[in-house]
Order: C-alpha cells, then sequence, then structure tokens
C-alpha cells in the first residue's frame, strides 16, 4: 500500500513514529504519551522531555497531530493539560510508516535474521 | 510533604526553568508551562519509585536534552538575516583591521609587526570572515547560479583552503610557507575574476556585486604579485609596482563592499529580475 497522496516525510524520526503510535489508540497529554511509549516499547524507548514537545511542535505544524477539544474525564484532570489525538493525514503516515517497517521485519524474517533456523551453511 | 515540596525537587524546577529560558519565546510561551508540569509528574513518580538516585538519572536524561533541544529551537527560530548579517559585520571589522594593519606595516616603524602573532590571528580571521562571506553570497544565489559558477566557487573554496592550512600549520618551513602562500593566492584571484566575469554575463547576481567579486580577484592577484617581489627583494619599475599597490591597497574596500552584498534583505530571485540567465539555465537542463 503506497498511499501517493502523503507528503514526503518518511522516513519517520523514531521520536514523531512514537508519538504517532501512542496516540493512534487514544488522545493523550504530554505525560501520558511519554508512558505509553514506555508501555508499548516495554520500557526500551524512553523519550525525553524535550524531544517529546519540538516533535509535538513539529507535527502539530505539519498537521499530523492536533490539540483535542475535549477532555477524556475533565472532573479528574488538571484543566492546563493539553491533550493531543492524530489527525487524518497523522494517521494515514503512520500507517504508511508502520507498513514500511512491516516490510523491513519481512526482509530481515527473509534473510534469517530473527532467530530462525538458519537455512543451508556449514552445519 | 509531597515530593515536589522538598529542597531537591524546587532545585529541579528551578534548573529546568532556566533550561526552558534557553528555548525560543514562541516555544517557550506555546510549551513552556507544559514540560514544567510532565516533568513534576515525571519527577514526582521517579522520587516515590528510585528516591533520590532516581531523580539524578532522571536529571542524566533530561539535562542533555533539554540542552541539545534549545540549541536546534534556538537554530531554527533564528532568522537567516541574522545570521547573514553577523557574518556581513564580522566581514566588516576584519576588513577595517586589516586595512589598519596594513598601515601599520606600510607607513609604521615596525617592519617586523607583520611577524607577530597577533597579525598572524588577525590575517586568519580576515581570510576566514572571507570565506564565510563567499559561501553565503553563494548559498543566497544558490537559487539561480549554474554549474559554472558552482564550479568557480569550488575553485576559491579549494583555494580558501590553503590559507587555512597555512595558519593551522605554522612550523611548516619558510620556502614551504611561500610556495603555499603563492599557490593559494594565484588560485584565489583567478578564481574570484572568472566568477565574478561568469556571475556578470550570466545575470545571476547584481552587476555590483560580480564587479565587486572580479576586483577582489585583480586585487588578491596584485597582491601575490608584491609578494613575489617582496620575496625575492626584486626592485619593480614604478609602472608595475604603483597599480599592484593600489590594487592590493584596495582589497580591504572590495572586501567591505561584498559585506554590503551579504547584508542586504534580498537575494536576486527570478520573481525579482535578473530572471534572463535563470529561465536560460532552466530551459537548458
Amino acid at each position: 500500500m503506497n498511499d501517493e497522496s502523503l507528503p514526503p516525510y518518511q522516513p519517520l524520526a523514531p521520536a514523531v513514529f512514537h508519538i504517532l503510535i501512542a496516540l493512534a489508540g487514544k488522545e493523550l497529554h504530554g505525560y501520558g504519551v511519554m508512558q505509553e511509549i514506555l508501555r508499548i516499547t516495554q520500557g526500551r524507548y524512553q523519550i525525553g522531555l524535550a524531544t517529546l514537545y519540538r516533535s509535538i511542535k513539529h507535527m502539530a505544524e505539519l498537521g499530523l497531530i492536533q490539540e483535542a477539544d475535549e477532555r477524556p474525564d475533565p472532573a479528574l484532570d488538571d484543566e492546563r493539560r493539553r491533550y493531543y489525538s492524530l489527525t487524518s493525514l497523522g494517521r494515514r503516515l503512520a500507517q504508511a510508516e508502520a507498513l514500511r517497517y512491516a516490510q523491513l521485519v519481512e526482509a530481515a524474517h527473509i534473510r534469517n535474521l530473527l532467530g530462525n533456523e538458519p537455512q543451508g551453511g556449514l552445519a | 510533604m509531597t515530593p515536589y515540596n522538598t529542597l531537591l525537587a524546587k532545585i529541579s524546577l528551578f534548573c529546568l526553568q532556566i533550561f526552558i529560558r534557553l528555548y525560543p519565546r514562541s516555544f517557550r510561551r506555546t510549551y513552556g508551562q507544559e514540560m514544567v508540569q510532565v516533568f513534576r509528574t515525571s519527577y514526582t513518580a521517579t522520587y516515590q519509585q528510585s528516591g533520590v538516585w532516581g531523580v539524578v538519572r532522571l536529571w542524566g536524561t533530561t539535562a542533555w536534552d533539554m540542552l541539545v533541544g534549545a540549541v536546534v529551537e534556538r537554530g531554527m527560530s533564528m532568522h537567516k538575516m541574522v545570521i547573514f548579517r553577523i557574518i556581513a559585520v564580522g566581514i566588516w571589522g576584519s576588513s577595517v583591521l586589516w586595512a589598519l594593519s596594513s598601515l601599520v606595516i606600510a607607513v609604521g616603524p615596525a617592519p617586523q609587526f607583520s611577524n607577530l602573532q597577533p597579525y598572524q590571528l588577525m590575517s586568519m580571521l580576515y581570510y576566514l570572515s572571507f570565506l564565510a562571506g563567499l559561501v553565503v553570497l553563494q548559498l543566497r544565489q544558490s537559487r539561480c547560479l549554474d554549474w559554472i559558477t558552482w564550479g568557480l566557487f569550488g575553485l576559491v573554496i579549494f583555494s580558501m583552503g590553503g590559507w587555512l592550512w597555512l595558519f593551522v600549520f605554522p612550523f611548516v618551513s619558510v620556502s614551504g610557507k611561500t610556495f603555499m602562500m603563492q599557490w593559494i593566492a594565484w588560485a584565489l584571484g583567478p578564481s574570484l575574476v572568472l566568477w565574478g566575469i561568469a556571475c556578470l554575463f550570466r545575470r545571476t547576481v547584481s552587476p555590483w556585486v560580480a564587479i565587486n567579486l572580479t576586483l577582489l580577484g585583480i586585487c588578491t592577484l596584485a597582491r601575490s604579485l608584491a609578494m613575489i617581489f617582496m620575496s625575492y627583494s626584486l626592485n619593480p619599475p614604478p609602472e608595475v609596482l604603483i597599480p599592484v599597490g593600489i590594487f592590493g591597497l584596495c582589497q580591504p574596500l572590495f572586501f567591505f563592499l561584498l559585506g554590503f552584498a551579504i547584508w542586504s534583505p534580498k537575494a536576486p530571485s527570478p520573481e525579482h529580475g535578473h530572471t534572463f540567465a535563470f529561465q536560460e539555465i532552466n530551459e537548458r537542463r
């Protein structure tokens, strides 16, 4: 699936792709994005505070994310927090990037880089 | 007591606010408050989970991230014209200093001044700012420059590299230095002359910038001629020495004028004049 209508932003920076994936599930505030990234990467990727907000700024400028209008639970939440959500462009870009990664994984799989049994060799 | 009421937390927040101050104002206004909130939440969670060492680890990742981010954001927010104008001011300053020092050597009682380190440092700064100026000029005009001017610009950079080499490695023998200086001057002079003429005929930069480049090249050649006379203690006839001297002395002036070309707010563009050569080059492609 090659979406030719997408702007040429690929390959995405790791921080941007992680944020897109984190926001693909639900609207989140900054700290929520950090925690979600930690959760989905099982603690292997910790995004820095500055990297997070610089990426958010950049992504908002490119129209990949937007500030959410409604708060998920206004009663329980700090009203100064801003929630972010994916735009349709952001979602399509995340899909395209995920597909690109999937193709890479497939290529790695074919070349026995994923811990499969070696094909041939000196055994 | 909440964890962020401790002294450590207060120091941490203070440091974070200093880091945030390093960011451009627009960034601070939009995200500064939110960054503080996120940091407070992270700090609380880390402190409760891992204590003081956790906070130290948190700062280990945060400090570098904040610092690098601030530098990048500052660079991105800085208007290009500000950078151009800083370089133009550098060029003006160095050309004035160069002219004054040439005057000291020419009429002053201390000809050995040219062997002093401050003088050599100054001449290095002169040529470094010259190089920076040429790079900026080339980049500003790059939309309407073709491969000939880019190629000539490569020659200029190549010969300027010789200057760097000359000053970075001061322990080269005197004859080696003389050879390199000659090589550089003879490479730089014709390059600038050809670059200027190419720009002039193709109308890819404003004519006075092209003429200025050409004259700078002639001045550089004149200086190298003078250097030959000086290094071999020749007594040239006045009809050779006078034009050489005049052009040698004019170099800082043309250098000064180059500063204006870099300072000027508009680079020639397809929309603002000089369209003929640009269209022609595009059609040829």
